[in-house]
């Protein structure tokens, strides 16, 4: 039995990893036009770019690959500030997509993440589990972005394709 | 299978966390006997009733907090809560 679903291995992106005080990654970001999301778990939009609250003192800002170089420059990661480190992780993640019908289906054999819009809404973003390791989980539009630590990779696309098909 | 109370994430699958023990009693002064220190180290209390152990919330966000469990029914009944000034920055913006 297979799904009404399509993953897909996406390319490279920008990933930084914030944490620190609040307000200093709030000034931190400020130039992007980025607000940091009002709810635990939920992720803010501008311009492509996303910023998801994952942890008490915890931001992941995803943006294009295009943009990499440009926000090296002005969020300054390698800047020693004691009250936010910024972090780049662009190498260390692969992101998928999962959309279509059954989308939601795949992430229940995937994850143990209560995925209910009540409770995962339209904008959630979180830290969870996939198919046995850790892995950022994103409610998109008809579907949802996933991305796993790089190493993981080829693991998880085989996985996916043995749900997806339901030939495991 | 559990559902633990994450103090920031909320209501979360068991998997996701890593157990860590049970919370230990202050550790004992350094003049106590070897007998005593493995005690302390090494033998945990399991009584059938609640205890308090600590959770790492690994594959989620992160934290770490103490339960108090039922070793019988499971039941939680007390959790960390989330620190005043997370609440706090709810609606900040730039």
């Amino acid at each position: 039995m297979g799904y009404q679903a399509t993953i897909k291995k996406l390319g490279f992106s920008a990933i930084f990893d914030i944490k620190g005080d609040a307000s200093a990654a709030s000034k931190r970001i400020s130039h992007l036009g980025l607000v940091l999301p009002s709810e635990v778990n939920t992720a803010t939009e501008k311009d492509g770019q996303y910023l998801c609250w994952v942890g008490e003192n915890h931001w992941l800002l995803l943006a294009p690959a295009e943009k990499e170089n440009q926000l090296l420059e002005t969020l300054a990661p390698h800047d020693p500030a004691m009250d936010c480190r910024i972090v780049l992780l662009s190498d260390a993640y692969t992101f998928f997509t999962v959309t279509g019908n059954q989308a939601d289906e795949i992430l229940a054999i995937a994850s143990p993440l209560d995925i209910r819009l009540i409770n995962f809404p339209k904008n959630a973003a979180t830290y969870s589990e996939l198919f046995g390791i850790g892995g950022l989980i994103m409610r998109r539009r008809n579907g949802y972005l996933i991305a796993v630590e790089r190493s993981y990779t080829d693991m998880i696309a085989i996985y996916f394709e043995k749900v997806v098909t339901g030939k495991g | 299978m559990l559902i633990l109370p994450c103090p920031f994430c909320g209501q979360r699958d068991e998997s996701e966390f890593v157990n860590a023990g049970p919370t230990k009693p202050s550790r004992p002064d350094a003049n106590v006997s070897d007998a005593e220190w493995v005690d302390w180290l090494t033998v945990p209390e399991n009584p059938i009733g609640y205890i308090e152990e600590k959770w790492w919330h690994a594959k989620g966000c992160g934290k770490w907090f103490t339960i108090k469990r039922h070793t019988v029914t499971h039941e939680i009944v007390t959790a960390d809560v989330m620190p005043d000034d997370v609440g706090k920055r709810t609606g900040e913006t730039t």
